[in-house]
């Protein structure tokens, strides 16, 4: 798509299509990015497929040699590559210093290309002015459009204020025989504020970003990553595309993002207008957040809800102004199955005389339920539980009988 | 003979063909735990033991961390002897030790010292591939770069300047870049300032560091080998990081991979 755009060029009176290639160290494939397009837009160009009549291609970090290879390369016509690429030389000489060496009698024949030199890197002025010349020159004096390819503007940034070089591509892109435009820019070498400044110059901004590293035991292989494109619409709109890319001996490959993965996407992501991914910030704030069950054992004793009912608030629990009392929460319904019989015991006993009174009434209870309902498991176990408090308290045989009698009952 | 691990990293000494892909610019980057010195040494002599196409190459020297004398003895136990050399005109030595751009009597501004240094360096590769000397690949080294960003009173700028003219002679006039710097003066706010650019302008890039887990006996410290845009076996251009231990001894290096050493 972004080989489409470049193609088609810019409409009368708008400003010519730009885009940002930006890479880092960590995914330093940009180069690669940008001679792939180059390529692609070379090959239109000499064909009379695009807008575009010719190419000026502004070399701050390659010599002109590398590029006149690389279109050799990709077969293309260098014998005739005169009339539609021109290639202005800023790196061989960037500052005029092997002029001034001259000067001295050091002398080396560096011209081995038609390059034009350039040799005032930290002059925009100039630079623009040798751009347009040299586009007009190839492409013609008419409305004939040419296009502008730079292959590192992080060299100009060095060279020249972030005023000054924005001032130079933004009077380029608006210029009326300007077709289209592309440039490399490493964007950890500068501040946020220079990237961003270029983003906002560029329609189109595509970021490299690192992909799946091989490893054979002893080292590891980078072969590739994500290239993700950010077009700007005339009327504002966004449209984000990710391609996945890798690097073969050619070249750079790009790949769609696989049918499989995008089958996996469908069938998980429904299809809404708003964002339903998160960003790492957001995972990471999510990760952080305290959910209701984890934020109590503090130093606190742990309450878990075992499913029976809680009091509700300015309800005291009447066991606590009576120690060994029971309390029938609700109430039996008869010829009803599967109730369950909850009894609230406050184990608080203060003297003796509490525990067997507590005991006694509790065995009444009990015999009163046995009685009146089917025993449930639930009930089953409360006898049990009794059946170990009887243990531990072997005092009033007559009330371990009726224990005894109810969980033969139970069981 | 047997090639070291380094060697292997760093690829073949001659190739068939010198293409626009041939690792042309070589980055060592080390610290004060772990001094890349040894890489300098292992690098000057294999530019200048080398019997490539056509029979052998020359190094120019940049000095401005120690004098002639120092490396002679060092290349001396590698089996290189300098001064054979540097009468045969294969190696040319510039001893830089008192670089000081401005120099003192106000001559010559940061830019005009460092111009006045890259003129020497393009004369001599001038010189020495006109008169026949060096018939092989010239290299041109410097060690090292922070005492050239001193000298240059900390202009970064400038010394990146320096630095592409240099590398413009790598693919204009058929040379080789090696260039030492220190990974451990710059604070995370300086370090795009000269590490990142240089990072990007080199081939490869070499890494001395200190065993992550502390000093050892057997192991002085760790290489990381980082070749950009090579080809692999299966025809892709990639990334390679390689990652090896080392021993310094007394005549040599010991390279081997984690854990291999019995």
């Amino acid at each position: 798509m972004i080989c489409r755009l470049l193609r088609d060029g810019a409409l009368d009176g708008e400003y010519a299509p730009a885009l940002t290639i930006s890479d880092s160290i960590h995914n330093p494939f940009g180069s690669y990015a940008f001679n792939d397009l180059l390529s692609h837009l070379c090959s239109n160009i000499s064909s009379s497929k695009s807008q575009a009549r010719a190419l000026v291609l502004i070399a701050f970090d390659r010599s002109p040699l590398f590029y006149i290879d690389l279109l050799k390369s990709n077969g293309l016509d260098v014998a005739a590559s005169d009339k539609w690429i021109r290639i202005l030389d800023c790196y061989s000489d960037p500052l005029g210093w092997k002029d001034k060496l001259l000067g001295r009698g050091i002398h080396v024949n560096f011209s081995k290309t038609g390059a034009t030199p350039f040799k005032d890197a930290g002059n925009m002025e100039k630079l623009f002015t040798s751009i347009v010349d040299i586009g007009r020159g190839v492409a013609g004096p008419s409305k004939v459009r040419f296009s502008v390819a730079i292959d590192s503007v992080s060299a100009m940034l060095r060279h020249a204020t972030l005023g000054s070089v924005s001032g130079l591509l933004s009077k380029l892109r608006s210029h009326d025989q300007v077709s289209c435009m592309f440039w490399l820019v490493h964007s950890d070498l500068h501040e946020c504020k220079a990237s961003a400044a270029l983003e906002y110059m560029s329609s189109m901004v595509a970021t490299l970003e690192p992909g799946t590293h091989s490893s054979d035991g002893h080292g590891q292989n980078s072969q590739g990553g994500k290239f993700n494109v950010r077009f700007k619409r005339r009327n504002g709109r966004v449209k984000v595309t990710s391609e996945e890319f890798h690097m073969e001996k050619s070249g750079i490959k790009f790949l769609s993002v696989s049918s499989e993965k995008l089958m996996v996407n469908q069938n998980l992501i429904p299809k809404v207008q708003f964002n339903l991914h998160l960003s790492e910030k957001e995972r990471v704030d999510k990760a952080k957040v305290v959910l209701p069950f984890e934020h109590q054992g503090n130093g606190e004793t742990i309450q878990i809800y075992d499913g029976r009912q809680s009091l509700s608030e300015g309800q005291t629990d009447p066991h606590s102004k009576r120690p060994g009392s029971t309390n029938k929460l609700t109430t039996e319904t008869p010829g009803s199955k599967g109730e369950i019989h909850y009894i609230h015991i406050d184990l608080i006993w203060k003297c003796w005389d509490n525990i067997i009174a507590f005991t006694t009434e509790l065995a009444v209870e009990l015999e009163k339920l046995l009685q009146a309902l089917r025993v449930t498991y639930h009930m089953e176990l409360t006898t049990a539980n009794f059946c170990i408090l009887r243990d531990h308290l072997f005092t009033a045989s007559d009330i371990t009988s009726s224990l005894d009698t109810a969980a033969i009952e139970a069981s | 003979m047997k090639q070291s691990l380094l060697d292997e990293a760093l690829g073949p000494e001659e190739e068939e063909e010198i293409s626009s892909t041939t690792s042309r610019v070589f980055l060592i980057e080390d610290c004060v735990e772990a001094s890349g010195d040894f890489v300098l040494h292992h690098l000057m002599k294999r530019a200048l033991s080398s019997t490539d196409r056509t029979g052998g190459g020359g190094v120019l020297f940049v000095a401005l961390a120690h004098p002639f004398s120092h490396y002679d003895r060092i290349l001396r136990k590698l089996g290189c002897n300098l001064i054979m050399l540097r009468d045969n005109n294969r190696f040319v030595f510039f001893n830089m030790l008192k670089l000081d751009c401005p120099d003192g009597d106000g001559t010559h501004t940061i830019e005009g010292g460092v111009v006045e240094l890259y003129g020497r360096i393009q004369k001599a590769v001038e010189i020495s591939t006109s008169n026949g000397c060096n018939k092989g690949c010239i290299t041109i080294m410097i060690d090292d770069i922070s005492l050239l960003e001193i000298a240059a009173h900390g202009s970064a700028n400038h010394i990146l300047n320096f630095v592409h003219y240099c590398r413009t002679l790598t693919t204009e006039m058929d040379c080789s870049l090696v260039m030492l710097n220190h990974d451990d003066i710059y604070s995370s706010m300086e370090s795009s300032g000269l590490i990142l650019p240089l990072e990007y302008l080199a081939d490869v890039i070499i890494k001395a560091e200190p065993l992550a887990t502390g000093l050892a006996t057997d192991v002085h410290g760790q290489l990381t080998v980082v070749k950009k845009g090579t080809g692999n076996e299966h025809g892709h251009m990639s990334y390679w990081t390689r990652n090896f231990h080392f021993k310094v001894k007394e005549n040599n290096v010991e390279y081997f991979y984690p854990g291999s050493r019995t």
